[in-house]
């Protein structure tokens, strides 16, 4: 296995019965890259990533995790690899500081659980009970779990679910000093614009299998979808005649003639072309809106389904 | 090794910061220790030791099924187990933190009713701590472990709560535990064997009040025993970390196999009646201990006074006092009274020379006769007729000391009997003649028996 992959999976089943949830996963994650698996519900993606944490048996293909086998060198990966799971929980009276040294224990190396604790800005909640915890600083304590025992691997499952805008940055700010440290993230998430803005790469899963991957940009521009730039006039354009902006693939107008919607694959160009002629026109310019495609507008069109229902 | 310290000591944390844990361990007994004491006037006699066997058993039920069985249900349903699930631990070192914490969690109590029995109530130090300690902390691990396996078996809190109310229930009611075993009827006893706690209980009465060794109770420790290893080896192997992994409905019968050890011991006991007939002879054995007072009565002491107006208190089946006049109140001397007013007491009467086995009056039938049978009626009927003390001078050696130990043991109810040795003449001497008017079906070995015919010097001096 090559020194710079942390995560090798070749040919990937898994089978519930006969209930095929896995059927071919190919991909790999690199040393110290924040990777991200983008999926609906029921794309294999979390039975994909219990497998690669150890606590699933695959039914065939290839795995190598830091090097370990999941199936066969369990205890040795969960030593070394950090999991911060969706929803959890801990008893309503555990003090902060005894969940993070009684996990701890668990590992054969551990952090410090003070220093774990100012870092995530949690010493002031070192001896409160569990449930005093807003959901912010029960998912602050999770993460510090996870890395309670110093992980080259850290798996994040659904990290800023369910919290407050304010503190989705905070975690996000985390997140990305955690890469400066060179350790290795798979994060899975149902917002685009986190995949978008932390992931070094991004593979989308759809019913078992990886349709597509790549750095976000690649995706977006795979997107059939192009750019649509969207300007609104004072007057209307209903009874001009339209010429063809260069790069330009449609031109939709409004039913009252005073907005232009045009999709483009170059839409810098294309939109200094439109200014100039509304300008030429005499009609003035009330708005101007720029729209790149999303990782959505792409999990769309090669899947036919939304990211969420 | 840290792994296991790690979680013994989070899990005795946690387990003195949850209310229902004191309450199920340690004031509900107590509860229980102070109404049943009440309730039997516990100061009055022996039945503190009984008081004691419930109560410790209450609180070995209410630890192993609420503290263990529940507990773990909810750890499992509130997804708190999950994050185990991703560190490099197996479920082992989760349950066996989890029984020793009960242990942990148990011993104080222990401790504070013995100190508070012998101190407060005047319970006799028990004559083997160490086996009582012993068999008292294998129940509590065993009724966890069952605790534990319904807790591996359930789907959800609701279930949990219905199939440990069941047990705890079954094993309140049906054990011993609340109403003595000797109250129920035959059926209900068979059955009663048949439950883990029973032997719990009776285990633990045998120890505490008869003194008897763990050597001597080897079925009920052998089958608490079986149970909780049986109970974790399957709690390993059925463990679940997440509430979504669930158990098919048939999944509940590995309770069963749990249970087996006790299936087998009550198998026994129900053909034995070894259990049955022991609680029999511990629940006579309070009554005989406690303390009475008689008054009001006349009383010839026996050696020529007669107290017109006295009274009798009578503690551990001894007298203790007798008073001329003065009787005292008897909550002052903690007795039951007993009320005898123109009624006279006697010492008890004695017979020092009867034959037992002789039948009163003559038979129709002598084929009938059944001497087994007969001398057990003729003891309880000296009883009933104020004969406490009977000697026999000449009875069938064998039926003699079997009946003899039957009844000093307070097993059967009778007169306390002494015998004599089988007739010592010569061929013709006085007790021969006897032998030839008894039944041709007896006489042989009523003979055998009966008589020593000694031929010299050397074989009378002989013993046989």
């Amino acid at each position: 296995m090559t020194d710079n992959l942390a995560i090798s999976v070749q040919d990937l089943h898994k089978s519930y019965g006969d209930f095929e949830a896995v059927r071919g996963l190919d991909f790999e994650v690199r040393t110290g890259e924040v990777f991200g698996l983008l999926g609906p519900n029921g794309a294999g993606k979390t039975t994909t990533v219990e497998i690669l944490e150890g606590i699933r048996q695959r039914t065939s293909g290839d795995v190598r995790v830091l090097g370990f086998d999941p199936d066969k060198q369990k205890t040795l990966l969960k030593d070394r690899i950090g999991v911060c799971l969706q929803a959890t929980n801990l008893p309503d009276k555990i003090k902060v500081i005894e969940a993070l040294e009684l996990f701890g224990s668990l590992y054969s190396r551990m952090l410090s659980p003070d220093m774990l604790l100012k870092r995530l800005q949690l010493e002031d909640k070192r001896n409160a009970f569990y449930s005093t915890l807003s959901g912010g600083q029960k998912q602050r304590l999770a993460i510090a779990m996870g890395m309670i025992n110093d992980p080259s691997l850290l798996f994040l499952d659904e990290p800023t679910t369910g919290l407050d805008p304010q503190v989705r940055l905070e975690i996000h700010a985390l997140i990305e000093e955690m890469r400066s440290e060179k350790r290795t993230i798979v994060m899975t998430t149902h917002y685009i614009e986190e995949a978008e803005r932390l992931c070094d790469r991004v593979a989308i899963v759809d019913s078992g299998k990886v349709v597509a991957i790549g750095t976000p940009r690649e995706l977006q521009d795979r997107s059939k979808g192009k750019s649509a730039i969207e300007i609104v006039c004072d007057a209307s354009l209903t009874d001009r005649a339209l010429p063809e902006f260069p790069e330009a693939l449609s031109s939709t107008l409004s039913d009252d003639g005073r907005k232009l919607t045009v999709q483009s694959s170059r839409p810098a160009r294309t939109l200094v072309e439109i200014v100039k002629w509304v300008d030429a026109q005499g009609i003035g310019l009330e708005d101007v809106h720029l729209s790149r495609p999303t990782l959505e507008d792409v999990f769309i069109e090669l899947t036919g389904k939304r990211l969420r229902d | 090794m840290k792994p296991y310290l790690a979680l013994i000591r989070n899990d005795v944390r946690l387990a003195y910061r949850q209310k229902t844990v004191i309450f199920f361990n340690y004031l509900m007994p107590l509860m229980f220790f102070f109404l049943f004491a009440q309730v039997n006037h516990a100061e009055r006699g022996g039945v503190i030791s009984q008081v004691v066997t419930m109560v410790l058993v209450i609180g070995i039920l209410g630890n192993g099924l609420f503290g263990a069985g529940l507990r773990a249900v909810q750890d499992r349903e509130n997804n708190i187990l999950r994050r185990y699930k991703v560190a490099p631990i197996s479920p082992l070192p989760l349950l066996v933190a989890s029984t020793v914490t009960g242990l942990l969690v148990y011993i104080p109590l222990l401790a504070i009713i013995l100190t508070l029995a012998h101190f407060q109530y005047g319970m006799v130090f028990p004559v083997n701590p160490i086996a009582l300690v012993a068999f008292v902390l294998l129940g509590v691990v065993a009724i966890r472990s069952i605790g534990l396996i319904i807790s591996s078996v359930v789907n959800s809190v609701a279930e949990s709560n219905i199939l440990i109310q069941v047990v705890y229930m079954s094993m309140l009611f049906l054990s011993g535990t609340t109403f003595p075993l000797t109250m129920f009827p035959g059926w209900l006893k068979i059955v009663s064997q048949f439950i883990p706690a029973t032997h719990v209980v009776s285990g633990l009465q045998n120890i505490l009040m008869e003194g008897e060794s763990l050597a001597a109770n080897w079925q009920s420790v052998a089958a608490l025993a079986m149970t909780t290893v049986i109970g974790l080896l399957l709690c390993v192997k059925l463990f679940r970390w997440e509430k979504e992994e669930k158990m098919r409905p048939t999944a509940k019968l590995w309770i069963l196999a749990v249970l087996v050890p006790f299936a087998v011991v009550g198998a026994w006991q129900a053909h034995a009646q070894d259990n049955v007939r022991k609680s029999k002879l511990v629940d006579r054995q309070i009554s005989r201990t406690r303390t009475y007072l008689i008054r009001n009565a006349r009383i010839f002491i026996g050696d020529g006074r007669v107290i017109e107006n006295g009274g009798v208190l009578v503690k551990n089946g001894k007298i203790a006092e007798v008073y001329d006049g003065n009787i005292p109140d008897e909550k002052s001397v903690n007795a039951d009274p007993i009320e005898a007013a123109g009624k006279t007491i006697l010492p008890g009467l004695i017979d020092s020379h009867i034959h037992l086995a002789s039948p009163a009056g003559f038979l129709e039938d002598w084929s009938k006769y059944d001497a087994g049978k007969s001398m057990a009626r003729a003891l309880a009927a000296y009883l009933y007729c104020g004969v406490t003390a009977v000697k026999s001078v000449g009875d069938p050696l064998e039926g003699a000391l079997s009946i003899r130990a039957l009844v000093n043991s307070g097993e059967k109810l009778g007169t306390e009997f002494f015998t004599v040795g089988p007739l010592f003449t010569t061929a013709g001497g006085h007790g021969t003649e006897i032998m030839r008017s008894l039944p041709e079906n007896i006489r042989a070995s009523v003979n055998a028996q009966f008589l020593r015919l000694p031929q010299t010097a050397a074989d009378a001096q002989s013993r046989r």
